[in-house]
């Protein structure tokens, strides 16, 4: 399906669609209003679950997958109840020390081959493969934006002590988030383990925290496109940019995120963005009838 | 008639700060009660002790004989109680429709793993409920307009609706007609009497004396966190103790000018 793509654009599209799955993760989260840096951390879980079921047993890739995917969503719900009582800065501080509290483990842990990683892992991931996770979540994402659990989500973002006098239970409904957003890291890290078929606790840091961060929250809350689609676009334009050179290519994907920020501060999926559309396509279909005042104004006129 | 919310002794203090003070009153069912007071007096307190966003320091309260005591709000917001706020709390960033199906949050009975139809159907019926709502309070013309974009009195109405919307058997008001002018507050008034004539007891605090005269069939008076007295819209404006603590000592001569339902703003 992909053969026509020269095999360092493969490469390439395959990062973005995994790091598509990162932020998909992250959004998630956001959506509650969860500032959470843990996913790293399940990311490591997915990875290392998946690397050490096809490295140390004879089980097939899948088996590995939904283990790592289970696996990282179990600890995500162990790590919900306490991440889930702090609030704003104390909440990302909270989640991080957490998520890397897994990966000091995954480092000092001999199982897990310390510091060195674990390598020959087989690889197994196809864009084909992918791409069909990618439309599964799109379609459980649409499906849970129009639900009432969607809504429900909002409401908790937006000002979760009045969704609580709504009748909406704001624990459950972050830490459904929450645990699904660690499911969804899981299966990344999984996913990016059979790709690369080298992993170690090194790759699990902040770099690529900050990347998706970036394209979430230019991406904004309002709707999981966002997001996605700042994945996308951001990243064919960097690929592009590389004709500019390593540092003109910083500096002009740099400015273009301020200017992004300074028009869309709440991301580009904000709803108040497009208030002023959204009016002018209302009139539109509210008043299909002809203007009764402008002929008799045209017979007064003359 | 039988009470159905009741306050027995309920305080709440704020470190040395007696907001409440031993407040004991009892909302009979199916009527409009009044809860009245200079401002500071802990009416907005007392209003969050009912609907659990703060724990009662001592006293109990009860909802038709069963204890509140601890629920977070949104249980209590499933045992019958909705209320408004005295500042507006709407999702701004959401429409009409999708505030007051917020508050429908607590009819979905869908279960998770029921997808396509059954949820489908449902979610058609709650929008059909969303609706009728918001045409009772008059914005279906602005349904699928964000509230942000709405004029005060329709935030308002909207979360009326909204409350309305999770079936309360008990409403909360707080201050509903704030910075409202006098048609405006006559148009929630009228609003209040048909929501309390389908059966919803209605707990309402406010400033608005001719509303408060028109509507409520009793007053409670709250002065310094202990309640003051307690009476019928028309007796409680007679009674001295409450025109002091509204209009101070020494300001008697003006005080003997004021004679509801006329006093209004």
């Amino acid at each position: 399906m992909f053969e026509w793509l020269e095999p360092l654009q493969l490469f390439r599209l395959d990062t973005a669609l995994i790091l598509t799955l990162l932020v998909i993760s992250v959004h998630i989260t956001f959506r509650v209003g969860i500032m959470s840096l843990a996913p790293m951390g399940f990311a490591a879980v997915g990875g290392y679950t998946a690397a050490l079921v096809a490295t140390k047993s004879e089980l097939p890739f899948a088996i590995g997958l939904l283990a790592a995917t289970v696996l990282a969503g179990l600890i995500g719900a162990l790590f919900a109840p306490p991440v889930l009582r702090l609030r704003g800065i104390y909440m990302a501080l909270g989640s991080l020390a957490l998520a890397q509290a897994i990966v000091v483990l995954i480092r000092i842990n001999d199982y897990t081959n310390g510091p060195n990683g674990i390598a020959g892992i087989p690889i197994e991931v196809r864009t084909e493969y992918l791409v069909v996770a990618l439309l599964v979540a799109f379609v459980l994402l649409e499906l849970s934006h129009r639900s009432h659990f969607g809504r429900a989500a909002k409401a908790v973002r937006l000002d979760e002590r009045t969704a609580e006098g709504m009748g909406v239970n704001v624990f459950r409904v972050r830490f459904v988030s929450f645990t699904a957003a660690a499911a969804v890291a899981g299966c990344a890290g999984a996913l990016e383990a059979h790709r690369t078929t080298v992993i170690s606790p090194d790759q699990y840091g902040f770099a690529t925290l900050v990347i998706v961060f970036t394209y979430v929250l230019v991406g904004g809350n309002g709707h999981w496109a966002g997001p996605v689609l700042v994945t996308w676009g951001l990243t064919i334009l960097r690929d592009s940019l590389h004709f500019a050179g390593s540092n003109w290519e910083d500096v002009i994907y740099g400015v273009l995120l301020v200017v992004i920020l300074l028009v869309a501060p709440n991301g580009l999926s904000d709803r108040s963005l497009y208030r002023g559309l959204r009016r002018r396509w209302r009139a539109r279909r509210d008043q299909p009838a002809p203007d009764v005042h402008d002929p008799a104004e045209k017979v007064a006129s003359r | 008639m039988t009470a159905m919310l009741e306050l027995s002794g309920v305080s709440k203090h704020f470190g040395g700060m007696k907001a409440v003070n031993d407040v004991s009153f009892s909302v009979e069912e199916g009527a409009i009660y009044g809860l009245i007071g200079p401002n500071g007096a802990g009416k907005t307190t007392v209003v969050n002790l009912i609907s659990g966003y703060l724990k009662p320091t001592a006293g109990r309260i009860t909802l038709s004989g069963s204890d509140l005591a601890g629920l977070r709000p949104h249980r209590l917001a499933a045992a019958g109680i909705a209320r408004t706020y005295q500042n507006l709390k709407l999702f701004d960033e959401s429409t009409v429709l999708e505030n007051v199906l917020i508050g429908r949050h607590l009819s979905f009975k869908g279960r998770r793993w029921q997808l396509g139809r059954v949820r489908r159907r449902e979610e058609v019926e709650q929008h059909e409920v969303a609706r009728r709502l918001i045409d009772r309070v008059g914005l279906t013309s602005v349904i699928d307009v964000d509230v942000a974009e709405l004029s005060y009195g329709m935030r308002r109405r909207v979360e009326i609706a909204r409350a309305m919307a999770t079936e309360p058997r008990l409403l909360l008001l707080d201050e509903p007609t704030a910075g409202m002018n006098r048609a405006e507050s006559d148009d929630i008034g009228r609003l209040i009497q048909m929501i309390n004539d389908e059966g919803v007891t209605v707990l309402l605090v406010d400033h608005n004396v001719r509303l408060v005269t028109e509507v409520c069939h009793q007053v409670v008076v709250l002065d310094w966190g202990s309640v003051l007295t307690k009476a019928g819209p028309h007796e409680v404006w007679q009674d001295e103790r409450v025109k002091t603590a509204y209009l101070g000592v020494k300001e008697r001569r003006t005080a003997e000018t004021v004679e509801a339902p006329d006093a209004g703003r």
